[in-house]
């Protein structure tokens, strides 16, 4: 026996399962790769019934605002075009997004650094139960609750900056419209933008912190020179999560927004929708022809969130790899 | 002796800052102060009600914290600023979770009658008196729909899970970022998919479709939540199952998802909790029924679906009826939320 | 009819080549100090790690060759083994437990608890049976491990430190019952010890490591 003085690297080793291990990989693999498989047939799918769309309206399809069938026995006199909707989406998502992540980033320095440590455990689940709330009972409650509120703040916004164009509309009537749905929107984000701003919070280096306190810095100096640039990215991916589910939200923007075809940005106006909202809307009664552009339409959100989320599952991964 | 249990037991971070009983004094004087201009601007302007007072006191507990500490310096003040601010802004985040629980309380308890969760709406028009008619048929078609879903969902996402953890394969991360994915997909596009496979193949809506809806938003929720339980089983544990002569798929069949079938119970349960209350896949799939029904190839009721219509109506008692819902369906959230944290703390505890 | 290891081990800094063959009924003490590769020894014939260089054969089954690039998976080694810290599954009784191991070799349900309890009461540890794992003892925790290790007549039994972590007045019995149950076994043993007691009373012969 000989003790060596240096140590080789390990052999290269191939495993070789047994039958059982053989079928039980493959099972296991197969059924890992169904939501590749659900991805991928969600897509053809859509395409597939909404090519005829895409062949009649090509582009304009996405850009024109109109949405008439025109007469149901000729489906060449139809105009149809999802432009206001996805404006809508948008216009309704950024809302969202502006008024929940200031929100969020406090919520979430509150619950991690501020709140008391019974009171963070608390907080923590009571945040992952507001996640879990139906979006139909953001829908009724914002329809009942949150609607009369927001008209009032409406009109008390008009009187003051209507001169803004965003503020601005044609007639003073403030229903059901773009602020309602974005506010609504934002509620209902707040708690996943809050839970990863939290997550990525939590992991900022203590001892830095701890080095900040400790050179006579303040709570709140520490936080602003070590947690909020350590969190910046992971925050982004967090927005983009809010963001993607705002845009891909039915039921709530569907009771909170007037469904008009016009490309509206005055976020007072009584007037809008998003793309999800009009497909719940038109489903009901839809001719075949008019089915076939919510395939379409159906096709354009999906790929639409699915890059949003795309990017933002990204900026998550790549947040929590760097710590 | 080494048993295997799971243990998530993090160690507290160190918290320089404790608050002592002056801070609470300090606290307590700045919100007394900010309350009282509240009520000030609250009288003498405008704004009216809880709001108008929280919206005062929330411009001024900044203020004033800004005056009380600002001939301490300028770092000092800025800290009790930035305390002002976030504690404020976190407490306004609140107000809406606060009003929804009451308001689905309080106007949904007024839609209870003794038979409301044993009755259908069969002979039972949604502008009929609260007095008659129920819910009982949405529950049963929501329960039937989720379990199936369950049934089909549950394994699934577990398995890949496995895939990831504990084979490792060539293609975990793809599927990881895959199921990342999918938890993005709108509810609304997985109802017109299914409406485009399953609807127009089958000849119609039915409680199927509805349910094979509710697997594609399911799914990426247990395959997330399967993943971080099976990822504190220890190597440990797997490497002597393996010395004893046990195979790859014994080891994870009878030795690692046993150990934590606790944490895949929760994994299971906030699947559910995800779609129990999905609206906009329904409609396009489950549609709706009036009556107690069971059969998987006609349309069923479901408790969203059933808040949604009622809601649509415009009648004052169906309003109400949609509120009842909203209550029995918030309440089986919650359920679902108290099993799956009894389960998970109890697994934190071994 | 024999376990023969030729070649070089080495996990980390600890290296050292080793020529040696074992014979069915022999029980082996391994020794040797810390770190001088005991316990890597007996994970290159579980399987759980791979030789760095030579061959490794039971039988004349090659299991491990770094020339003919052969590495027979543990699981289809015919090895038992009992780990230092056990490993017991907490979650499931300790007759499942033992079970562990006969069931892995295809034995049907009842076949694999009836042997599993004669191998309990072989260890003295039969009226533990339907406990859970999670709620036993370390003595008798140490006596279970024993039983799954061997319950399923194995080629090779490796007992890593099977005495430790028990305090003296249960050690006594217990290598009383070790004792006994080796006597039975007519397979290879290799048993890891740092109690020169164990190695006097348990073992046949001893190979010593790192010098």
């Amino acid at each position: 026996m000989q003790t060596l003085d240096t140590p080789t690297e390990p052999r290269e080793i191939e495993t070789h399962y047994t039958r059982v291990d053989r079928v039980f990989r493959g099972f296991v693999t197969s059924c890992a790769l169904f939501s590749l498989v659900v991805l991928i047939l969600i897509a053809a799918f859509l395409l597939y019934r909404g090519f005829e769309i895409f062949a009649d309206f090509g582009l304009s399809f996405i850009t024109t605002s109109k949405w008439d069938i025109g007469n149901p026995e000729d489906t060449s006199t139809a105009v149809l075009g999802i432009g206001a909707m996805l404006v809508g989406s948008v216009v309704t998502a950024v809302i969202a997004i502006l008024v929940a992540v200031p929100f969020a980033i406090a919520s979430a320095l509150f619950i991690e650094f501020y709140a008391p440590r019974l009171l963070r455990t608390i907080l923590t689940s009571v945040l992952d139960l507001v996640a879990a709330i139906p979006s139909v009972i953001f829908g009724i409650w914002g329809y009942v609750v949150l609607l009369p509120l927001v008209e009032d703040w409406s009109g008390t916004l008009y009187k003051y900056l209507s001169w803004f164009p965003l503020f601005d509309v044609q007639t003073p009537i403030f229903g059901r419209s773009p602020l309602l749905a974005g506010l609504l929107l934002s509620i209902m984000i707040l708690p996943i933008v809050t839970s990863v701003a939290r997550e990525v919070y939590g992991q900022a280096p203590r001892d830095l912190i701890d080095a900040s306190y400790a050179l006579g810095g303040t709570k709140w100096a520490g936080i602003r020179t070590v947690v909020l640039p350590f969190g910046k990215s992971g925050l982004v991916g967090g927005a983009m999560l809010g963001l993607g589910r705002a845009m891909g939200e039915t039921v709530a923007v569907y009771l909170t927004l007037n469904l008009v075809f016009k490309t509206n940005f005055q976020i007072l106006a009584s007037a809008g929708g998003n793309v999800a909202s009009l497909i719940a809307n038109k489903f009901g009664e839809a001719t075949d022809y008019e089915l076939k552009a919510l395939m379409a339409a159906g096709l354009v959100l999906f790929l639409v969130t699915l890059l949003v989320n795309f990017f933002a599952t990204v900026i998550v991964n790549r947040s929590r790899k760097i710590v | 002796m080494t048993t295997f249990e799971v243990s998530t037991v993090v160690p507290e971070p160190r918290r320089p800052w404790d608050h002592s009983r002056g801070t609470l004094l300090r606290v307590g004087v700045l919100v007394t102060l900010s309350g009282i201009f509240g009520w000030l601007l609250n009288t003498l302007t405008g704004l009216s009600g809880f709001l108008g007072w929280y919206v005062g006191l929330a411009f001024a507990m900044p203020v004033v914290a800004f005056v009380g500490s600002v001939r301490h310096g300028w770092n000092l003040a800025s800290d009790r600023v930035a305390s002002a601010v976030i504690t404020v802004a976190f407490a306004a985040v609140t107000i809406p979770w606060v009003s929804i629980f009451v308001t689905v309380y309080q106007k949904g308890s007024k839609a209870f009658h003794s038979k409301y969760l044993t009755d259908d709406m069969r002979i039972t028009p949604s502008s009929d008196v609260i007095q008659n008619g129920g819910v009982a048929h949405a529950i049963i078609g929501t329960l039937m729909m989720v379990l199936i879903a369950s049934l089909i969902a549950v394994p699934l996402g577990i398995l890949a899970a496995v895939y990831i953890v504990e084979i490792k394969g060539r293609f975990a991360k793809l599927v990881r970022f895959l199921t990342q994915a999918m938890s993005g997909v709108p509810s609304i596009v997985a109802g017109l998919f299914i409406y485009a496979t399953v609807v127009v193949f089958f000849g119609g809506f039915s409680a199927w479709a509805g349910a094979l809806a509710l697997v594609i938003l399911m799914l990426p929720t247990v395959a997330r939540t399967s993943e971080e339980i099976l990822k504190i089983v220890p190597e440990d544990l797997r490497t002597a199952s393996y010395a004893l002569g046990a195979t790859q798929s014994r080891t994870t069949f009878r030795v690692v998802l046993p150990t934590i079938a606790s944490g895949l119970v929760t994994a299971a349960v906030l699947g559910i909790a995800r779609v129990v209350g999905e609206t906009a896949p329904l409609i396009l799939t489950a549609s709706y029924f009036v009556a107690k029904s069971t059969s998987l190839n006609e349309p069923i009721a479901s408790l969203p679906i059933y808040i949604f219509s009622s809601l649509g109506l415009g009648d004052e008692n169906a309003t109400t009826r949609a509120w009842g819902g909203s209550l029995v369906l918030l309440g089986v959230v919650f359920i679902l939320f108290a099993i799956a944290r009894t389960i998970s703390t109890r697994l934190a505890r071994k | 009819m024999s376990l023969i290891i030729q070649g070089q081990i080495q996990r980390g800094e600890c290296a050292f080549d080793l020529q040696e063959e074992f014979s069915p009924g022999e029980v082996v003490a391994v020794v040797g100090p810390n770190g001088s590769g005991k316990s890597t020894l007996l994970s290159v014939v579980a399987g759980l790690l791979g030789l760095a260089e030579g061959s490794m054969s039971l039988n004349g089954r090659c299991l491990d060759s770094s020339k003919d690039n052969v590495y027979v998976e543990p699981e289809q080694r015919d090895i038992g083994m009992m780990f230092q810290s056990l490993h017991l599954v907490g979650q499931m009784t300790v007759v499942d437990n033992v079970a562990l191991a006969l069931r892995a070799r295809g034995a049907s349900r009842s076949d694999a608890h009836t042997t599993a309890r004669e191998q309990l009461v072989a260890v003295g540890a039969s009226h533990l049976a339907e406990r859970k794992a999670s709620a036993l003892s370390g003595g008798e925790a140490q006596r279970v491990a024993l039983a799954r290790a061997i319950a399923a007549r194995p080629a090779v039994l490796l007992l890593d430190e099977p005495l430790s972590a028990i305090d003296a007045a249960s050690k006594e019995p217990l290598r009383a019952v070790l004792a006994a149950v080796l006597q039975e076994f007519k397979g290879i043993t290799l048993l890891v010890s740092h109690d020169s007691a164990d190695v006097s009373t348990l073992a046949s012969r001893s190979i010593s490591l790192g010098g």
